[in-house]
C-alpha cells in the first residue's frame, strides 16, 4: 500500500506540474483538494479522476479546455507539448513587446544625450514639457521610456459611488440608533440628543473598451498604460480590448509591471491590427459582461477612433444600450486631438449622441485631463 | 467499497445522483461528484453558470435529501456584517430600557448588548443551528472585495465572534454552495478553498427528461419539440438566453392550453414564457420558423 502510496502521490505531483505547465494555478490547495477527493470517491473510474481533477484544480470557465486537454494527453501517457514558439504569434505585438520590455540595462544605455551634465536636467525638465504634448502617435522609443514613468503617476480623482456603509454626519441621512441608545441611558432612554450618519462614498467601477484595431495602433500601448496605472489604484477597474471580436484582459492588469501586462495583451488580443467592428464589440460586451453587472452604475471609458467597419445605426442601438446600464460615457478619440478634427466618422457621428464626455487621449495631458475629469461626470442629459 | 463519512443519505455518486432524480432534479455526473465531495469533505462548492442554469436549484434539492434547513444569503453591493451576520435591535433596546425606568431593575448596558437583542443573520444562523444545514451564499459577485474577504475568514474556520457576546463555533459546520455569474472575478483565495464547478446548458436529451420530471402532464412529443426549440433558441444572438426555468414555464403554458405538439404558431404566441427580454423577441420570433420549421 504505502508502495502505491508512493508511486500514486508521484503520479500526482507530475500532474499538477503538468497543468501547472499549461497555465493552470494547480497550487498546493489544490492538489491537497485533488489527493482527499480521489481518496473520498475510492477513484476506480478514470471518469472520476477525471471529475476530481476538475473540480479541483479548474477556478475559471476558461481554464476547463486546458485541464481537459492536458488530462486526456495525461491518462494516455504523452509528453507535455513543447512550448508554442513566439515565431508563430502575429507580428505586431512582437515589435511591442520588444520594444516596451527593454532590460534595465539597455534602459540605463540608452544614448544619454551627449552626457554633458549640467545641460543634462535643464534639458530633462524642458523634455518633459515637450512630452507632455507630444502626440502618442510620434513617440521616438526613448520618449517612450520615460512617458511610461509619467503616465504611471498621473493623477487620479476617481468617481464615487454611494456606499451601504455608514460614517458619522454633523448632518446625515439617518439616524445612529446605537449612538443614540448609548446617549439616552444616561437620560432614561429617552433619545434626546440625536446623531446622525450618512452613506460614505465609495469608487465607483471603471470599465475600459479598448479598440485595438490598426488605426489605433500609434495610441494603443500608451492608453493600456494610462488603463494599468488607473486600475492600481482603482482594484475594481475592468478592461478589455477588441477588434473584430472582445477579450477580456483585467487579469493582465494584474502583471506586477507594465511591461509584463504589455506583453501580455500583445499574446491575448489575437485581432490586435485587424479592422474595428465597434457594433458588435459593444453587444457582446453588454450581453457578455455589462449586463451582468459589470457595466451596471459604472463609468465606462471608450478608446477609439470610431472609424467603424460595420454598420452605424447597431453602433447607435448598442450605444443606447449601454448607457441604460452605465452610470456615464466617455469616449476617448485620439484623433479629436488633431487640429480640425471634427466627428464625422460615421460611427463617431451615430454614437455622439449618447456619450456624456468627448476626450482626446492623444498626448500626456489629455490624458490627465481625463484622469482629473473621471471624478465629476454627472452631467446627464433628459431622454 | 466507498468509505463513508459526512453524509448517510446517500452512499455515493451514482446513488446521490439517483437521489437527485428522485428530488425532480437532473444532475450530470459532474454536478452530483461536486456535491458528493463538498458534503462528505466538508469543503464549499462554488458554482458558476449562466442565469437559469440551476444554480440556486442545487442548494435547494440538496436540502432537501440531507433533510436541512436551507440558509440563504443573497449578496449585492455594499452587504456588510448587519446584513450577512448580525445586527442589535435597536427599537427593543430602546424599549427595555424605557420600560425599565422606574423600576427596581435598571438596565445595564451589558443586558442590553446580549442575545435578547440580537438580530440573528444568516451567517450567524447557519452557524448557530444545531443541526447541519446547507448555506447558500447567493450571487456572492455581486458582493464587494471587502466583503469576500470577510467570508473567508468565516468559512475558514465557521467560527463568529461578536466583541459583546463571544465567539460562537458551527458544532456542525453546514454544506456551503457558493454562486457566481462572473460580474466580476471572485478572488483566487476564496476559490482555492472550494470545488470549483461550471453548471452547462443541459445537452437536448437531459432537457426533455428534465421537461417530462417537472411537467409531468406535458406529453413525450412535447417536451421534446420545446427542448429543441430552446436549443436552438440558445444558439442566437440573444442578450438573456433562455435558461431551464424558462423551459419549464414554456412547456407548462402550452401543454396548460392544451398542446401536444409545438407548432411555430402556438410557439409564436407563447414566446413570452421562455424569452423575457424586449429586445430579444425580434431575433426570436424571426427565427422560429427555422428553428421549429424543420419537422414541426
Amino acid at each position: 500500500m504505502d508502495e502505491l502510496g508512493g508511486v500514486l502521490s508521484r503520479r500526482v505531483a507530475d500532474f499538477s506540474g503538468r497543468l501547472r505547465g499549461a497555465g493552470l494555478s494547480a497550487d498546493a490547495h489544490a492538489t491537497m483538494l485533488f489527493v482527499r477527493a480521489i481518496a473520498e470517491l475510492d477513484a476506480l473510474s478514470i471518469k472520476d479522476i477525471y471529475w476530481a481533477g476538475r473540480l479541483s484544480f479548474v477556478r475559471n470557465p476558461e481554464e476547463i479546455e486546458i485541464y481537459e486537454r492536458e488530462f486526456f494527453l495525461f491518462a494516455r501517457g504523452e509528453p507535455e507539448e513543447s512550448l508554442p514558439q513566439a515565431e508563430d504569434a502575429l507580428d505586431p505585438p512582437r515589435d511591442l513587446v520588444a520594444e516596451s520590455t527593454g532590460s534595465p540595462e539597455e534602459i540605463r544605455d540608452e544614448p544619454q544625450s551627449d552626457s554633458e551634465e549640467e545641460t543634462a536636467e535643464v534639458t530633462l525638465a524642458s523634455s518633459i514639457e515637450l512630452l507632455r504634448s507630444k502626440n502618442f502617435d510620434r513617440l521616438t522609443a526613448d520618449e517612450y521610456e520615460r512617458l511610461k514613468r509619467l503616465i504611471a503617476s498621473v493623477a487620479l480623482e476617481p468617481p464615487v459611488r454611494l456606499s451601504r456603509r455608514m460614517s458619522a454626519a454633523s448632518r446625515g441621512s439617518s439616524l445612529d440608533l446605537r449612538k443614540m441608545l448609548g446617549a439616552s441611558m444616561k437620560l432614561g432612554g429617552e433619545p434626546a440628543v440625536r446623531y446622525w450618519q450618512k452613506q460614505q462614498p465609495k469608487p465607483r467601477r471603471m470599465v475600459f473598451l479598448f479598440d485595438v484595431s490598426g488605426s489605433m495602433k500609434g495610441y494603443s500601448r500608451t492608453l493600456l498604460q494610462f488603463a494599468y496605472a488607473v486600475r492600481r489604484r482603482q482594484p475594481r477597474t475592468e478592461v478589455f480590448c477588441f477588434g473584430t471580436s472582445l477579450s477580456r484582459v483585467t487579469d493582465l492588469l494584474r502583471a506586477p509591471s507594465v511591461d509584463v501586462a504589455l506583453a501580455g495583451f500583445g499574446e491575448r488580443v489575437p485581432d490586435w491590427e485587424g479592422g474595428t467592428r465597434l457594433g458588435d464589440a459593444i453587444a457582446s460586451f453588454i450581453s457578455g459582461w455589462g449586463r451582468r453587472g459589470v457595466a451596471r452604475g459604472a463609468v465606462v471609458i471608450i478608446c477609439s477612433d470610431g472609424l467603424e467597419r460595420g454598420d452605424p445605426e447597431m453602433l447607435a442601438l448598442q450605444m443606447r444600450r449601454l448607457r441604460g446600464l452605465a452610470h456615464a460615457i466617455v469616449w476617448v478619440n485620439p484623433l479629436k486631438g488633431s487640429p480640425g478634427y471634427e466627428p464625422l466618422a460615421r460611427g463617431m457621428a451615430a454614437a455622439l449622441p449618447y456619450i456624456d464626455r468627448f476626450m482626446s487621449g492623444h498626448d500626456l495631458n489629455s490624458l490627465e485631463e481625463l484622469a482629473g475629469a473621471l471624478g465629476d461626470l454627472r452631467v446627464r442629459r433628459a431622454g | 467499497m466507498t468509505k463513508r463519512r459526512g453524509s448517510a443519505a446517500w452512499s455515493s455518486v451514482d446513488d446521490l445522483q439517483r437521489s437527485l432524480r428522485d428530488h425532480r432534479y437532473l444532475a450530470d455526473r459532474g454536478l452530483a461528484t461536486a456535491l458528493h465531495l463538498a458534503v462528505s469533505l466538508e469543503r464549499p462548492l462554488f458554482l458558476e453558470g449562466e442565469a437559469g442554469v440551476g444554480k440556486t436549484e442545487t442548494a435547494n434539492v440538496l436540502a432537501s435529501i440531507l433533510g436541512s434547513e436551507l440558509i440563504r444569503l443573497q449578496c449585492y453591493e455594499g452587504i456588510g456584517v448587519a446584513q450577512a451576520i448580525y445586527d442589535w435591535n435597536y427599537p427593543r433596546q430602546f424599549l427595555a430600557v424605557r420600560a425599565s425606568e422606574g423600576t427596581e431593575h435598571h438596565v445595564s448596558v451589558d443586558d442590553l448588548f446580549s442575545w435578547e437583542f440580537l438580530v440573528e443573520r444568516p451567517l450567524l444562523r447557519a452557524i448557530r443551528t444545531e443541526s447541519r444545514s446547507v448555506l447558500l451564499i447567493d450571487e456572492v459577485d455581486r458582493a464587494d472585495d471587502e466583503f469576500e474577504a470577510f467570508l473567508l475568514e468565516v468559512l475558514s474556520d465557521f467560527s463568529i465572534t461578536i466583541p459583546e457576546v463571544g465567539t460562537i463555533t458551527a458544532q456542525v459546520p453546514p454544506v456551503v454552495i457558493l454562486t457566481s455569474n462572473r460580474t466580476r472575478e471572485v478572488h483566487d483565495a476564496l476559490k482555492r478553498r472550494c470545488f470549483y464547478h461550471v453548471i452547462p446548458h443541459p445537452d437536448l436529451e437531459m432537457e426533455s427528461q428534465i421537461i417530462r420530471l417537472r411537467v409531468p402532464e406535458a406529453t413525450a412529443s412535447l417536451a421534446h419539440d420545446v427542448a429543441r426549440a430552446v436549443a436552438g433558441l440558445r444558439k442566437l444572438p440573444l442578450t438573456k438566453s433562455p435558461g431551464v426555468a424558462e423551459t419549464i414555464d414554456w412547456t407548462r403554458a402550452l401543454s396548460f392550453l392544451g398542446v401536444t405538439d409545438l407548432r411555430t404558431e402556438t410557439a409564436r404566441d407563447t414566446i413570452g414564457a421562455a424569452i423575457k427580454q424586449e429586445e430579444d423577441l425580434g431575433v426570436a420570433l424571426e427565427a422560429l420558423p427555422r428553428i421549429i420549421g424543420a419537422d414541426g
